[in-house]
Formats: C-alpha cells, structure tokens, sequence
C-alpha cells in the first residue's frame, strides 16, 4: 500500500517534485536581464498552482516573455519540467489568435515559399529603412534586425533537379528532413549534407511530404496549425522508416521540437518517430562507432572552432555528438563557448518588444567569441547563426558544413569501399 | 560511446574526481542530473568543524583521529589525510579558486544568519574570524541592498553585537538593482550578480559604500559579486576606501555557484566531458564489474568505462531515497548502511542529530559499493552518499566530498 500512495503523488510536467530552490532562476536568461519577467519558478511551478484553481491567475503578458530555452529544465535537479508547464500554459489559456506579425513570422514555410519565388525582391526590399521602418512600427519587427536572405532556389528544388538521380545508385539510404531554413534560406548545408553523407555510401532522400516542424507556430500561439503540421510530419517519418530509412536533420531545434515538443506540448503520439530521427552528427557518429563507416579528413585543413551549444541541442543532451565529430578533424582546434543562451530564440528575438532583453542576453556571449576570435562559431541552430552573426564578427555554420570542407571525399570512399 | 571513467553526479566530490582523472590524462564524462548542492554552499569547506560530542574543533588534523570507526576518513586513513589536503589545495588553486584557511587551526565562518561555525577552508573575500567569540573588528557597517529579502540583516546584526562589536546598518538604493523588486520572486542573489558585472553600475556602488563608510572600520555586504570569478569583487574592493567583505546569503548562493563554475571550467579546460541534464536511469552489469550506464538523455547510447564514480549525493540530491519500508539507493539498488526500521531513521526532535543523515551507501575499503553482498570491482563511491558521517553535526562535509574524491582517483590511477 505504501509504495502506491507515493506513486500516486506523479504530477504533470513533474510540477509536485519542485522544492522551490530556484536553482532554476540562476540559468533563466530572461531573469537575468528583465526586470518584469516573475521567473521559471513563479511562471512555472509556483504559478501552474494557481493556475489549477483559477485560471485568471493566467498572466499572458509575463509567460510570453518565457523563451523557451528550456535550461531551467537542464538545471532543474528535481527535473520538473518547468520550460514545459509554462508553454503548455500559454497553449491552455490562451483565448485569442496571433497578430498579423506573429502570424507572419511563424508561418515559415507560407512567407518562405512566397519570397523564395522573388528572392532578389524581398531580400532587397527588407533591406531598405523605409521597410524596415514599417515593419518596425507596423508589424512589430525590430527595425535592427536584418532577415536571413532568401534563397533565389529552393533546396528541394535543388535537390530535384541535381541530385535526385545520382541518389539512387547507393546501396544504403536515408530520408532528409532539410526543414524551412535549408530550403528557403540556405540550401548550401542541405547540399553539404548530401556530399557528407554520399562519401560514406548513404544516398540522401526526401521525405514523402514535409511541413515546417511547427516551433514557431508553438511559441506564436498557433498551436492547432503545429499539430496539424507535426501530424504531416510524423506519418512521413514513419513511412521513410517502413522502407528501413532513418530520418536525419541538421537542425537542432526542428530535432527538438519533433522529438520532445511534439508529445509535451502539443500530444501527438511521436513515440515511434523518436527512434527513427537524428541529427546527422548523432546519425554519422554512432555509425563510426559500430565501425561501419570511415572519415577520412583534408591534411590541409586547419581551423580553430568555437562550440555554441543551442538550447534546444543542450536539453536534447546531443553536443556531445556534434563536438564528438569535430573532435575527429584532426587539424580542428575546439573551443567549447560557456553553454548560455544567445537570446534569439527563434523568432522572439525578431519581435521589437523583445530586441533589448535579446541582445542583452547575449552580451556574454558575444564577449566571450569575440575574446576568442575562432576562424567559425559552430552551432547546430540556425537561428543562433544568425543572431550570431548579426551581433559578433564570426561567421557562423552548422557541423555538417565543417564536416563538408574538412572532408578529403576521395580518400572517405576509398575508405568505405565506393571507389577502389 | 567510450570514456575511460565516468562519474555519476557534478557537484564537489565528482567534479574533483574528474579534474584529479582528467588532469592524469583520462578520458573522462561527468553525467549530472542537475545543478548541485553546491548552489546552497556558503563558498566555505570544512574539514572537521565539530567532534562527535558536539564541541568545536580547534585542530582537525588532530581531531579526525578520535572519529569514530564508520567515518569516511577513517577508512580514506587519518595518516592521508595532509597530504590529501595539500592536493585538495592545488587542485582548487589551479581552478583559479583563491582561499584562505589554514589545516591546523580552524577559523570560523559567517552562516547567512549570521552565527560563527568553524571551518577549514573559506572563499577570499568572504568575512572570517579567528574567534567564535569575538570578531577581528570594533566597528561593522553592515550593508544591504534595498528590497533584497535573502539577507538577514537583523539576525546578522544581532549576531555582531553580541561579539562586542558596534554595527551600524544601511541600505543601498541602486535603482538598477532596486528595480529588481517589481518582480519580487526575482530579487536573488544570482541577477544582482548579473547586474553589478556592468562596471558603471560598480562605480556607482564604490560611490554608495565610499560616503556610507565614514566611520566604520570594516565593510560587510552580502555575497551577490562574481558567479564566475572573483574578479569583480577584486575590482570593488580596490576602489573601496575601506576593507570591504562579503556574507553569505540565503541560496541560490554566489560563492557557492562560484566554486561549481570554476571546477567545471577547470574540468572541461582538461578534456572532460560535461553532460548536464543527464539522468543516469541504469546501468548494465556483468559479473562484478558495471560495464556501462545510460542517462535520460541518451536512452539507446550505453555510456561506457572501465570505471564508473557513483557521486549522487544524499537524500536531498536524490542519491539515497526513502518509501515508507526502507531506506535504498535508487538508481543501482546497491546496499545501503542503513536501518530497517523505519522509527530509528528520525529523531522527533529536530535540531537532534538525525540518524538517516549518516545513511549512506556500504562501500569497501577502497571504496568500492556492494550489491547484494558482493562488491562492485569497478564502481566508487564518493562524497555524501558514503555512510558513517552526519555533516550537519561535524562540519565535515567538504572534506569527505574532497578526500573520497582523490582517493578513489588515486586508486584508479594506481
């Protein structure tokens, strides 16, 4: 009878184990620059309290400001899952839809596909003040943020039209979620993501359908249109893993949020799906440690690498893979930045209410680069790059494209028994 | 993926075995749960404060030789223990952690509400005295930032007093940090620090402390400068015309959070791996030996060694665990040292030395768990999970953390 009633105190998000030790407060970035933000535990745990009984206690205006770093989560000893009882809040009481701005900043794939159409145009136009100023006091997007350009293709079509054929001769396969910033922003890393991924047997394919992973339909209140996107998503994970292919990404946060968000937040069943997707530094790493596939790397190849360890990637537990593969590059030296946050957070950081906490939040880290003065930053989200970018000197990519450069591609299929 | 050691835990004691593994060159990960108790630290670590009868220790060195038979240190050796401490010195100094202490003689620490409890080693910076009964100043200007509730500054007052010495009290109001107080939950310790790294907001202090400071001999302020060195506190009490200290607050505690960001750095500046947000749920064990764990994080990756440091911590870091049977260690289910009965684990009287603080879990002579009776060859405990101490009543905490620490290094590395 004993150990049944202890069983029984489980709470959701496991809000009853906090113990009120705000250990949490010390790594909450937007605690530690903003002085309306009540903090994880207040916003969380101590506020879902009052919450349960009277949902007027519901205070949107101050869990909005939650970036959903989730560190308190990742320092939380107790592990209450307080990222996750503030987010679900926000999807709970929320009553009215989004603005125009958010509904424009968190529909990636709609806005991305329109300007991708006329890239040179909207890349151009949100450069002017004019626009900029508009959109400042408009839309509400801060006018001294510079949108990541539009690619003039996108990497689907890309893909189609380049290396869909060549695709096919290889013997083993894997399915690429390229996610909304490979396809309509960069499509240089989904491309270094085929050459990797090609000079050590594996053809790369493209899901059956694929929709944006939904993060900043989450975060903009648009939750409904997330899961409906997340359900897309899920059914074409499990048909790539019918045909026996594993899903891999070069996203951190679209990872996260497919693995983890999609059950916490928004209840869809992604059980089956967590097991069939990676990142492709988890994918390739543990592919080298079972000894099926070989890295050769360039002698020439010399770089000194600072590590920005991205929020989603630090809760998700998986820098350690990513640095594991840079490690590998033998003339790779490798700096591991102070894991803090960079305060974009995907689009809050675009939002003129929020452009001073974000950059404040940053600040350290920015220091920090610039102390250090690498040849790149590297981090597995794209939206770090571009903050970090927009704010430091270093030009910032994803481990996949330092993979690509480093790689001596001829000797890798030596090695792996392409070529002879 | 493979490491040469693995340490269960990222508090004191496993972040002292991995800097001790580390800087021997092994490839080592520490998988921590969570953030450590050494959030709740004063930034002071003691050796031997008390003896088993309660009273205070003039020399621990001398003392640890009547503990007795059950205590950690007696099966780490008393004859270890200096050399150990000279280690542990070294060790702290190369992570940049400047101290002042001395292992022969005990000084006496200010707690957040200001009693004095002897201790070994104290941050530089953080207010001491030679003496329990008297403090090595007449006259204390206690200062306190307005509207900041983890600072006891009537308790700390009266404490001043009643040693002797005249205190008078103030409170600075810095709009940069007052303005804190419209989020009240959120005036810490830890955002205060995060304010003052801004220098003009530090000159503004210096301003404050300088005009305050007329007549007072000394000044006393919270322990709210430098989550990541003492850098700021340096810079402070250069510009401040007179000496100027730090007392501990109520948690989360800057000193404290000092001490863990500091070993971490060190541990991760050495090559180690430092897997935060970790859980460990299991481990995979053949015959005697623990081949490999897995953590919440990475549930289909064996995390694996040749060996493996259980450094959890007690009942608070959920190292030990309690139901209403019995008192066990959740993650392995090794032996504990432990009563059975459930009415021997407490003493109604709170402030009474509670027996379940010196449950732990059953080690070896060199520090190997057991399981089932049978030790485990190749997984160390250490730190406050061992059985045979209580910390509260001896003061002893650190040291155990510390010494168990390099021990079992040691034992690995021979």
């Amino acid at each position: 009878m004993s150990d049944n009633l202890q069983l029984l105190s489980i709470s959701d998000h496991d809000l009853e184990q906090c113990l009120k030790c705000s250990i949490c407060t010390v790594y909450c970035p937007v605690s530690g620059v903003s002085t309306s933000y009540p903090g994880p535990k207040h916003a969380g745990p101590d506020g879902e309290r009052y919450r349960m009984k009277d949902p007027s206690f519901f205070d949107e205006k101050a869990l909005k400001m939650c970036l959903n770093c989730k560190r308190c989560e990742v320092a939380c000893p107790q592990g209450v899952k307080i990222g996750d009882i503030i987010q679900s809040a926000r999807i709970k009481y929320t009553k009215h839809g989004p603005s125009l701005r958010d509904f424009t900043l968190a529909n990636t794939d709609l806005v991305g596909g329109m300007a991708t159409l006329a890239a040179p145009i909207a890349n151009f136009a949100v450069s002017l003040s004019p626009v900029k100023a508009v959109m400042h006091s408009v839309l509400g997007i801060d006018k001294h943020r510079t949108f990541p350009a539009y690619a003039s293709q996108k990497f689907e079509t890309w893909y189609k039209r380049y290396a869909a054929s060549s695709q096919k001769k290889f013997a083993k396969q894997v399915s690429y979620f390229h996610g909304c910033y490979v396809n309509y922003n960069f499509p240089q890393l989904g491309k270094d993501l085929v050459k990797v991924m090609n000079a050590v047997g594996y053809g790369v394919q493209l899901l059956d359908k694929e929709k944006c992973c939904g993060v900043a339909l989450i975060a903009n209140g648009m939750s409904k249109q997330a899961a409906r996107q997340g359900e897309l998503n899920l059914k074409s994970i499990g048909a790539a893993a019918k045909k026996g292919m594993e899903v891999i990404t070069s996203s951190s946060t679209c990872t996260f949020t497919m693995r983890d968000e999609y059950g916490h937040l928004l209840n869809l069943d992604n059980k089956a799906a967590q097991d069939h997707l990676f990142l492709a530094t988890r994918f390739l790493y543990q592919l080298i440690e079972k000894g099926e596939i070989k890295l050769a790397f360039r002698k020439d190849y010399k770089k000194k690498l600072a590590y920005h360890t991205a929020c989603h990637m630090e809760r998700m537990g998986w820098g350690v893979y990513s640095t594991g593969m840079l490690k590998m590059i033998p003339g790779v030296e490798l700096i591991m930045l102070d894991s803090v946050c960079c305060g974009i957070a995907g689009t809050y950081g675009f939002k003129k209410e929020n452009y001073e906490v974000s950059q404040k939040i940053g600040a350290p880290l920015f220091q920090q680069i610039e102390s250090i003065h690498p040849d790149n930053v590297v981090t597995d989200c794209e939206t770090c790059k571009w903050q970090i970018e927009m704010s430091t000197s270093a030009k910032v990519l994803n481990p996949v494209s330092i993979l690509a450069e480093a790689l001596d591609v001829e000797e890798t299929r030596k090695m792996n028994g392409l070529i002879d | 993926m493979k490491f040469d050691n693995i340490i269960i835990g990222g508090g004191l004691s496993g972040l002292t075995c991995g800097i001790a593994l580390a800087k021997a060159g092994k490839q080592v990960a520490i998988v921590a749960a969570g953030q450590s108790t050494l959030h709740f630290s004063s930034g002071s670590l003691g050796l031997l404060g008390f003896d088993n009868e309660g009273h205070a220790v003039t020399n621990p060195l001398e003392a640890v030789a009547s503990l007795p038979a059950g205590h950690p240190y007696k099966k780490i050796g008393v004859d270890a223990i200096p050399s150990l401490a000279d280690q542990a010195i070294t060790l702290l100094k190369e992570a940049g952690i400047a101290l002042q202490g001395d292992i022969s003689k005990n000084h006496f620490r200010l707690t957040p509400i200001g009693q004095l409890k002897p201790t070994w080693l104290t941050l530089e910076g953080m207010a001491v005295s030679d003496s329990c009964d008297i403090l090595p100043y007449a006259n204390i200007l206690l200062v306190n930032i307005e509207g900041y509730m983890d600072f006891p500054v009537h308790f700390i007052k009266e404490s001043i007093k009643s040693k002797g010495a005249i205190v008078k009290e103030a409170t600075l109001n810095i709009a940069a940090l007052s303005e804190r107080r419209s989020s009240p939950s959120e005036m810490r310790s830890s955002n205060l620090a995060k304010i003052l790294q801004n220098e003009g907001l530090l000159n503004e202090l210096v301003t404050c402390l300088n005009e305050l400071a007329r007549e007072a001999d000394v000044i006393w302020m919270p322990a709210i400068l430098g989550l990541t060195d003492a850098s700021v506190f340096a810079t402070l009490k250069e510009k401040v015309n007179k000496p100027l200290y730090m007392v501990a607050t109520m948690p989360p505690s800057v000193p404290g959070i000092r001490i863990q960001n500091m070993l971490k750095a060190r541990f991760v500046s050495l090559g180690g791996t430092f897997l935060l947000g970790h859980k460990v749920t299991e481990g995979q064990f053949k015959g005697n030996q623990l081949i490999s764990v897995n953590s919440s994080a990475l549930p289909e990756e064996p995390l694996e060694a040749s060996e493996f440091i259980l450094a959890t911590g007690s009942f608070q870091s959920n190292g030990l665990a309690s139901n209403y049977e019995k008192v066990y260690e959740p993650l392995f289910d090794l032996d504990v040292d432990a009563s059975a009965q459930r009415t021997d684990w407490v003493k109604e009287d709170v402030y009474e030395a509670q027996p379940y603080m010196e449950y732990g879990v059953s080690t070896t002579e060199k520090f190997q768990v057991l399981k089932q009776g049978s030790p485990i060859s190749n997984l160390y405990a250490v730190g406050s999970i061992l059985s045979g101490h209580n910390f509260v009543k001896l003061a002893d905490g650190e040291g155990v953390d510390i010494f168990s620490a390099l021990t079992v290094a040691q034992n690995i590395l021979k």
